[in-house]
């Protein structure tokens, strides 16, 4: 989810005229599958994840004057979305708000599966069951970890933008990255260790 | 430096953020600590796996109506 600057700066120029239709299709080109996923991480329905889609366009329309540059586009766009998905989990919640939810203060805890795997994405892409388990390992994660690995290892977000979007500081996104990664390296080495053993 | 250390360093370890003199007490114990190793490259490998499987897309079929819903709007939004 990523413009060079030069077209961002163009692209926004556009955006922000008097007849932005263009601008709205390129920007829906880009960014509107990366904000379908950050909002299928938190709220997991596809026709929710949608709506969080149209309701961010919508609300960058309506915005738009008022967006002075001072982060990216895509991290702005992202703001908006998280905003619009959170409002719609606060309705129907049945797990801690990631702003209620406090960083643990004691050390993420020891590995415990030390065995040594190696999987390709071809391999996950080849393997239905294992793509599955992927899904499943990341979506048990709290959603405060969750957020932040999705938008740090599979979106590549710097640790700033994160922050930005996230309204974190970028030590809390460190911390709070570090217990997701370790959480589902456990989760996928007792799989995979599992499934090796077997064979 | 001890394994429960490492592991408090592992993120920074891969993304390179580690300062130069704990950098070099990490890699002086992980060359000799066969768990640590594979903490680190499971651990890098778990992020590969997560960073290129499995992006979701809007179901193309939905993608079209989504556009001109917005579209439309934007539209109602430059003429106001």
């Amino acid at each position: 989810m990523n413009i060079d600057a030069l077209n961002e700066s163009d692209l926004l120029a556009r955006f922000q005229s008097s007849d932005p239709d263009s601008a709205v299709a390129e920007l829906f080109e880009t960014y509107a599958d990366p904000i379908y996923r950050l909002a299928m991480q938190l709220l997991g329905d596809p026709t929710g994840a949608e709506d969080v889609v149209q309701e961010t366009f919508l609300s960058a329309m309506t915005h738009r004057a008022g967006f002075q540059g001072r982060s990216k586009l895509s991290s702005w766009l992202y703001r908006i979305a998280y905003n619009a998905a959170l409002n719609r989990l606060r309705r129907n919640r049945e797990e801690p708000m990631p702003e209620e939810d406090p960083d643990e203060d004691t050390p993420a805890p020891l590995p415990r599966s030390l065995v040594e795997w190696t999987k390709t994405p071809e391999d996950i892409n080849a393997n239905k069951e294992a793509g599955d388990y992927l899904e499943k390992a990341i979506m048990a994660l709290p959603m405060k970890y969750r957020v932040v690995f999705f938008l740090r290892d599979i979106e590549d977000q710097s640790t700033e933008q994160t922050a930005g979007v996230l309204g974190l500081t970028e030590t809390a996104v460190k911390v709070r990255l570090h217990r997701a990664r370790l959480a589902l390296r456990e989760s996928l080495s007792e799989y995979f260790t599992e499934r090796n053993a077997k064979v | 430096m001890k394994c429960e250390e490492i592991v408090q360093y592992l993120s920074d370890y891969i993304d390179g953020d580690l300062p130069v003199e704990i950098l070099e007490q990490a890699e002086q114990h992980m060359a000799g600590c066969k768990n640590c190793t594979a903490a680190v490259k499971t651990l890098q490998n778990t992020i590969q796996l997560y960073k290129h499987t499995g992006k979701a897309r809007i179901a193309p079929e939905h993608r079209n109506s989504l556009l001109a819903a917005i579209q439309e709007a934007a539209k109602s939004h430059s003429h106001e």
